[in-house]
């Protein structure tokens, strides 16, 4: 009996561990076909801490640090609640519907109460304000970017493995926010 | 007498007319050229090759390469399954990077389009990338290692492919027509250069009379600057 509730337990927590929290499985090493604000912010956190470990400008790794700590609060605010995903599939059933080519009056009503749940989801504002500080942070890092200047064949490849981790983190957040 | 002068006359006339010249008028024969105009010195005279024989032979070749193709493949494909997991489109994506060497170099710029184009191309990119960097590669050095590996794993992939081939029913015609196909890719490649220069840029220069000449001083200012 006892054998048969460890084994019970162990799947459900394999089961919990692999589901990523939002009732979607994905396999290690396994991609996900429709990723979304927690999975780009994850994987744009996690490559920004090896960056920053292998940036020798202080200046940088200091603002380096900013950025990580904010988009680290986004995933975070993304977690709590399951209020993230929720946001997040409702803003795409959002610009579906919008999309549409024959948008019928059931379908603007039905945007219309999508618009106020996702204002009941984040009363205090709490989404915009991140966002904003965060690409705020990014855009000081770009700045500071810039105004390096070097010989080395490597330190300036991962100069631009940098600018392009935060022009793609960028770009995919004004696809998940619009 | 007069009479014969008289026709002599007419038919002068009527010669004359005919052929656009001022009755009357007698002209002299023209100097029929002797010798050939040698081009200015400075400008050599570009060696007439038959561009459309060139571009006939190219297509028979491609025609023949691609008849070779419809009856091997099939066959390549089956076994690079069978013998390594792979799907066609893989092992196309190989024989090309093997193929043609500048495929790579374009496959890094279409994979940076393919990034910024969606949500799965931001999250390859990241995965990508991470993976490199925790190897410490930067991507100037693990594109051209990615590339030679990929040749080096088709090359090999080729040979037990072959070997498999041989052992098939119909496998000495089939191992014929690959060696003839490689034969092909062969004088295909080695005249490429060539062609695209004929076909692409020489009408490029042509067009752009001074191009050299403008490099030059750009050059010889950008020296005089330094």
């Amino acid at each position: 009996m006892n054998i048969q509730r460890a084994f019970f337990v162990s799947v459900l927590l394999t089961g919990f561990l692999l589901t990523n929290g939002y009732g979607e499985v994905t396999l290690p090493g396994e991609r996900k076909a429709n990723p979304g604000l927690y999975e780009i912010t994850s994987k744009f956190v996690r490559n920004m801490k090896i960056i920053r470990d292998l940036t020798p400008e202080k200046e940088i790794i200091s603002q380096m640090n900013i950025v990580i700590e904010q988009a680290d609060g986004i995933v975070k605010l993304y977690s709590e609640n399951g209020a993230g995903r929720k946001r997040e599939l409702m803003l795409r059933e959002m610009k579906e519907l919008e999309g549409a080519k024959n948008v019928s009056k059931r379908d603007l009503e039905k945007i219309d109460k999508m618009k106020a749940e996702i204002g009941e989801l984040d009363k205090a504002g709490n989404f915009v304000k991140a966002g904003q500080y965060l690409t705020a942070a990014i855009g000081e890092l770009r700045n500071l970017l810039d105004q390096v200047y070097s010989k080395d064949a490597d330190r300036n490849e991962l100069l631009r493995i940098t600018r392009t981790h935060l022009e793609i983190y960028q770009y995919a957040y004004r696809e998940l926010m619009k | 007498m007069r009479n014969a002068w008289i026709t002599v006359w007419v038919c002068s006339l009527a010669f004359s007319v005919l052929h656009g010249q001022d009755p009357g008028v007698i002209s002299a024969p023209l100097p029929t050229p002797t010798t050939v105009v040698e081009p200015a010195p400075g400008k050599p005279k570009l060696k007439d090759i038959n561009l459309a024989e060139m571009k006939k032979e190219r297509e028979k070749t491609l025609k023949r390469i691609g008849e070779i193709d419809a009856k091997v493949n099939p066959v390549k494909e089956r076994l690079v399954g069978e013998l390594f997991g792979l799907i066609p489109e893989e092992y196309y994506a190989l024989q090309n990077q093997a193929e043609n060497p500048d495929s790579g170099s374009r496959y890094f710029p279409r994979m940076r389009k393919i990034y910024f184009a969606s949500l799965e191309g931001a999250a390859i990119y990241f995965d990508e990338a991470f993976e490199a960097l925790r190897q410490n590669e930067f991507w100037h050095g693990r594109e051209e290692a990615l590339i030679q590996k990929d040749v080096a794993l088709f090359g090999m992939m080729e040979g037990e492919v072959s070997v498999a081939i041989a052992k098939l029913p119909n496998g000495a015609d089939l191992t014929k027509m690959i060696a003839e196909r490689a034969e092909l890719m062969g004088k295909l490649n080695q005249s490429a250069p060539l062609y695209e220069y004929l076909t692409e840029r020489r009408g490029w220069w042509r067009a752009y009379p001074n191009y050299l000449q403008t490099l030059e001083q750009e050059s010889a200012e950008k020296l005089q600057q330094k």
